[in-house]
């Protein structure tokens, strides 16, 4: 529609306005907006924007439509389900190994090992298979070298978001190094099926712990110049600090876990509070916040690098030898019928995997518990009441995986 | 679509491996300087070269899309765990920016689309969208096995569109779950050429 | 609600815990829930497994977070050939219970009654049941599809859903 459409009067044409002081109709114009419209608001002045479903900053595809007053952001509705790949449905007709190939590519693909791990544990339980030394000790140097990629890749992503982008290409570059470690052991750098029912799919290769040792240590060593590009930067501390505080109260209240709920001061890690694997056995810290806001959140993911590096080197130091893999597992396995649940602290909070069996080869049922979809879940009462502009950071902070959201 | 026809001929203007005749007959552009596609395969890598003296541009055309090709603004459009791959080749490891590709935010400002994953029901009108509201000329590349034919998907999966070729028309294929970022680059090369006329396309 | 806590570092479960606050729970529940309460057991990886009446799962979700059963697990369903099997899962910050909670409804025309008030967590994870079984929730704020389109026919996990769409295999296969 140009202004030519539309009907005569309608437009405030200067000219008819300079020769006869009005329109050319004699009467003062009706103006397509009316007056007062976009006058300074008195109260709340509500409009919608759409963000998504394709966005730089929603991390996926994800939708978030977003009720603005002026530039704060009044009310969020959050829709999901652009990435949902039928994942339960599909492992309802896949046995129980086949499933392996489908946790780690449909779920949190950030963080593929953990949930192979969960969804192996979940097995496990469910069959009562006993897992060799060496290969939980496999299991959990592969998971938190992953968890180390999984959060340079979310502090980097913030970055991005934040105008950083040579921090991004930093922690990419960080995170290369840890990956090709990955690749070394499993053959892939992304969807490792390397876990197994009962144990790991390969041993480490000639001189694997030496470089995975080495690997880490260098990323380790990097971090303080990370930290002064970015964490201690001038600019972060102004858009980070006091945005989308969180209190213990609200946190429980609305079921944050991960670094998010860790952020708010609550020292909660289901790896030392509900052990799983072995890692009672090992000496770590749980890096906590205290304010819960943006920079809280980003600290607690960084500093959690170093605690993982810790796991890796003690795990190293009393890896055993012996068999990777259990005994008699069976190729097709039928367990009992009954029901089985496993969880454990993937880099975005609890994931948890529930099975359950009729006495078949296919699971009867699984249900995936995501973190991601339950962090999504409290975005809006993490982000209401902040800037349009804040609302990008409060999403990179929550770190959703729109595998994990939408499964 | 311009092909060099003669190869021979054009290979002897250009003095790469000529016996030191004069190539018959005499041409006046010779003098000006020449842009010969050679067709040896480690030429192909780094695409035609400048080959002095002077320039064969044989239309106007190819140069545009000589030029179109060196320059391809990549649409940021991640959909599912192929899009980390992407992200991978775009950081500091594999550097896409090496070959004029840089992710833009818009589709108004871009001319290649990389659909990286799967593509859902929910998502396919999405896609399609955001093809539409880029500027012609415009190339897709599927990149990633879900992308391709619904990979793992295929059966049972309920939600998942097999191939994104059924959404819009895709120029190279790419295959892996997820491709290594060399295989995305090889992909992108592939379509550099397709976009120079040198191929039609296919597989990667 | 209560102060969350805040364990120091070295915290550690005490080994008795879970069993005292089991039994205390199990007791409990047996007190109040009555009739309601068709059975318990203790599944093979530790949680307590509460069988109630589907008319008495709205008491017993209440019960079972008055118990100080605050963090939320899932909430899902179960297609077996005659009925469905609604769990709720919810586990304890402080003594590390873990609580399943099961009912058993008709595969139609039964509306369970919502806990969203409850647990933060359950409004979406009963949008995503709604979607995916067609289990209705009496009182949910937004009962709306959640990951598929709103235009989608049928519920995916059903058994006897039947995917239109599907790409068949050819017969020379
Ligand atoms: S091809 Fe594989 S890696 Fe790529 S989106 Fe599909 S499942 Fe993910």
């Amino acid at each position: 529609m140009t202004r030519d459409d539309l009907p005569p009067g309608t437009v405030d044409t200067g000219e008819a306005a300079d020769a006869t002081g009005a329109a050319g109709t004699g009467t003062a114009p009706e103006r397509l907006i009316p007056e007062g419209e976009y006058a300074a608001p008195d109260d709340v002045q509500d409009f919608l924007i759409n963000i998504g479903p394709h966005h730089p900053g929603t991390h996926g595809v994800m939708r978030m439509v977003t009720r603005l007053d002026g530039e704060k952001v009044a009310g969020l509705d959050v829709r999901i389900g652009y990435m949902h790949r039928s994942l339960e449905k599909i492992v309802e007709n896949r046995s129980y190994h086949q499933v392996i190939a489908f946790t780690d590519r449909t779920t949190d693909y950030l963080a593929a090992m953990h949930n192979d791990w969960v969804y192996c544990l979940a097995a496990e339980k469910l069959m009562g298979i006993e897992v060799p030394e060496r290969a939980e000790h496999l299991r959990m140097i592969v998971g938190e070298i992953n968890r180390i990629t999984s959060h340079l890749m979310s502090v980097g992503a913030l970055g991005l978001d934040s105008g950083a982008t040579s921090y991004f290409l930093w922690c990419f570059n960080a995170r290369e190094r840890l990956v090709q470690l990955l690749e070394e052991i499993s053959g892939a750098r992304l969807t490792y099926v390397y876990l197994r029912l009962g144990g790991v799919i390969y041993d480490a290769p000639p001189g694997w712990t030496d470089r995975v040792r080495e690997g880490v240590r260098s990323v380790i060593d990097e971090l303080p110049s990370y930290r002064t590009l970015f964490h201690d930067n001038y600019i972060w501390h102004e858009r980070s600090k006091g945005i989308s505080t969180l209190s213990p109260d609200e946190a429980m209240r609305i079921g944050a876990q991960g670094p998010v709920l860790r952020s708010t001061g609550i020292r909660w890690d289901l790896r030392r509070d509900m052990p799983y694997s072995i890692y009672d056995r090992f000496d770590f810290d749980i890096p906590v916040g205290t304010t819960g806001d943006v920079y809280d959140r980003t600290e607690v993911r960084f500093q959690e690098i170093v605690e993982s590096a810790k796991i890796i080197h003690q795990a190293i130091e009393d890896m055993p030898t012996g068999p990777i893999l259990a005994k008699r597992v069976p190729r097709l396995p039928t367990p009992d019928p009954g029901e089985a649940y496993a969880r454990l602290e993937s880099p975005r909070g609890e994931i948890g995997c529930y099975l359950v069996s009729d006495g078949g080869m296919k699971p009867y049922r699984m249900k995936w518990r995501g973190a991601s979809f339950h962090n999504v879940a409290m975005l809006p009462a993490l982000s209401v009441g902040y800037t349009l502009s804040d609302l990008i950071n409060i999403v990179g902070t929550i770190d959703p995986v729109m595998g994990d959201v939408d499964r | 679509m311009w092909r060099p026809h003669d190869k021979a001929e054009v290979r002897q203007i250009a003095g790469s491996d000529t016996d030191g005749t004069a190539p018959t007959p005499p041409r006046r552009w010779i003098e000006h300087g020449a842009i010969v596609p050679l067709n040896r395969p480690e030429h192909r890598e780094f695409g035609p070269l400048l080959v002095a003296p002077g320039a064969v541009l044989h239309s106007a055309q190819q140069m545009i899309s000589w030029a179109r090709s060196h320059s391809l603004w990549q649409m940021m459009f991640g959909l599912a765990c192929c899009a980390i791959e992407m992200m991978a080749a775009n950081a500091s490891h594999y550097d896409l920016d090496r070959f004029g590709v840089m992710p833009r935010g818009s589709p108004r400002q871009s001319d290649l689309l990389i659909v990286s994953g799967t593509v859902t029901y929910k998502v396919a009108p999405m896609v399609e969208r955001v093809y539409y509201q880029m500027p012609e000329p415009r190339w897709v590349i599927a990149m990633g096995n879900c992308a391709t034919a619904g990979s793992l998907y295929y059966h049972d999966g309920y939600s998942v569109v097999k191939g994104v070729d059924q959404v819009i028309p895709v120029d190279v294929y790419v295959s892996g779950c997820p491709p290594r970022p060399e295989a995305l680059i090889d992909g992108i090369l592939e379509l550099e050429r397709v976009i120079r006329g040198e191929t039609e396309g296919g597989d990667s | 609600m209560s102060a969350a806590p805040v364990p120091g570092k070295g915290w550690q479960p005490s080994a008795g815990a879970h069993g005292e606050a089991r039994d205390g729970f199990v007791a409990a529940a047996r007190e109040r829930l009555g009739a309601a309460l068709v059975g318990y057991h203790d599944s093979r990886d530790g949680a307590v497994c509460l069988v109630t009446t589907a008319s008495g799962y709205r008491s017993a979700a209440e019960f079972v977070r008055s118990q100080g059963i605050d963090r939320f697990d899932f909430l899902t369903c179960l297609d077996w050939p005659a009925h469905f099997t609604l769990t709720l899962q919810a586990y304890s910050f402080d003594t590390r219970l873990v609580t399943r909670l099961s009912i058993r409804i008709p595969r139609d025309g039964f509306e369970v009654p919502t806990v969203t008030d409850l647990w933060f967590l359950a409004d979406w994870e009963e949008r995503e049941v709604f979607d995916l079984f067609g289990v209705v929730f009496a009182g949910h704020p937004d009962l709306k599809r959640i990951l598929n389109p709103e235009t989608w026919e049928g519920h995916p996990l059903r058994k006897d859903y039947v995917d239109h769409m599907d790409i068949k295999r050819p017969e020379y296969f």
